[in-house]
């Protein structure tokens, strides 16, 4: 339960369709900034570094609530949603084997000090990506401190770019795209159109094996299988 | 319930550590877009307002709520400033996961 103000204002949330963390991600009707459900800060956008603030609530069922406080109100339920009794997440609940969505199966795995990364370094922060995952994508979208980014590999020359996804006002969000230009080319999801990567800016780019950037970017954030 | 999401999924790693995880799960999550964030995957799973939520909550008094609620129902309840009671069903709310609402003039979201 959060509150909705964003310095002073009162901002509409709706569901993004993204997870985090395993957890659903708001955005603000207003801005778009996107917030994570888990402690309510702004992870992507305009309003990146503010953070909601949170409002007490408990969770009990209706019979000890109504008991605790017989004046309550209660949220209107329509009549076709009157049918559904229970969770519809019951068997994530009750399985132990079903980790839906949730990332911490890839910490049980983990990357391997022979195994080649591409490594960005932004504001201090750094950020890695196997070349495995990379190869497999085409592309991954990240953000590193604030900076939204992108590496790009080439699926002619492997060439491998990493770039500012901003262009003018917009951060555009890229996937790969096959057209019949042999130009690099890609396509930004959001609006459809086709870029090529000479149009952003690049960042400086290292490939390395896992241990050497690691060591020398210690606390390097990394992706892999 | 994401405090006991968390727990549960932190107590499943743990019993899974000598084990691999389910291999549908995985393939179904290397299908999915995503972009990090703070060097973590932020999958996109559904479009915007996929999953609608709640802007203009309506309601209805605890009697009247009988008829809808069943007593062994998961809710989420506040109460606000001056004292009013809401309380959300849970059941209801994976159908949402928000309801933007109001309470003695607070602001609030309640999410699931």
């Amino acid at each position: 339960m959060y509150s909705r103000e964003v310095e002073g204002d009162v901002r509409t949330f709706g569901v993004s369709g993204k997870l985090w963390h395993g957890v659903m991600v708001m955005f603000d009707r207003a801005t778009g900034t996107l917030w994570t459900q888990l402690d309510g800060r702004a992870i992507q956008g305009e309003e990146l570094g503010a953070r909601l603030a949170h409002y007490p609530s408990t969770f009990t069922t209706w019979e000890k609530w109504k008991r605790e406080h017989p004046d309550t109100l209660a949220l209107a339920k329509p009549e076709d949603e009157r049918e559904r009794t229970g969770s519809r997440y019951a068997d994530y609940f009750e399985d132990p084997d079903r980790l839906w969505m949730d990332h911490l199966a890839d910490d049980l795995g983990g990357i391997r000090p022979k195994d080649v990364v591409y490594g960005v370094l932004v504001d201090g922060e750094a950020l890695a990506v196997s070349e495995a995952v990379l190869s497999r994508r085409g592309v991954v979208n990240a953000v590193v401190a604030g900076t939204p980014v992108a590496f790009l590999r080439s699926e002619t020359s492997d060439a491998v770019v990493a770039v500012d996804r901003r262009l003018g006002e917009r951060v555009l969000v890229l996937e790969p795209f096959k057209g019949e230009d042999p130009h690099v080319r890609f396509r930004d999801t959001g609006s459809g159109e086709v870029h090529g990567p000479d149009e952003l800016k690049t960042l400086r780019v290292d490939r390395a094996y896992w241990y050497a950037w690691s060591r020398s970017h210690r606390g390097s954030r990394v992706l892999a299988d | 319930m994401r405090g006991a999401r968390v727990l549960l999924a932190l107590s499943v790693a743990l019993v899974l550590t000598a084990c691999s995880a389910s291999s549908k799960e995985e393939a179904r999550k290397r299908e999915l877009p995503f972009e990090l964030i703070e060097g973590e995957p932020m999958y996109t799973v559904l479009l915007p307002d996929g999953i609608p939520s709640i802007d203009e909550p309506t309601f209805v008094g605890a009697a009247e709520a009988d008829a809808f609620l069943a007593p062994e129902e998961p809710v989420m309840g506040v109460v606000g400033p001056d004292g009013t009671a809401k309380a959300y069903s849970c059941w209801q709310l994976e159908g949402h996961e928000i309801v933007n609402d109001e309470l003695d003039g607070v602001a609030i979201a309640c999410t699931w």
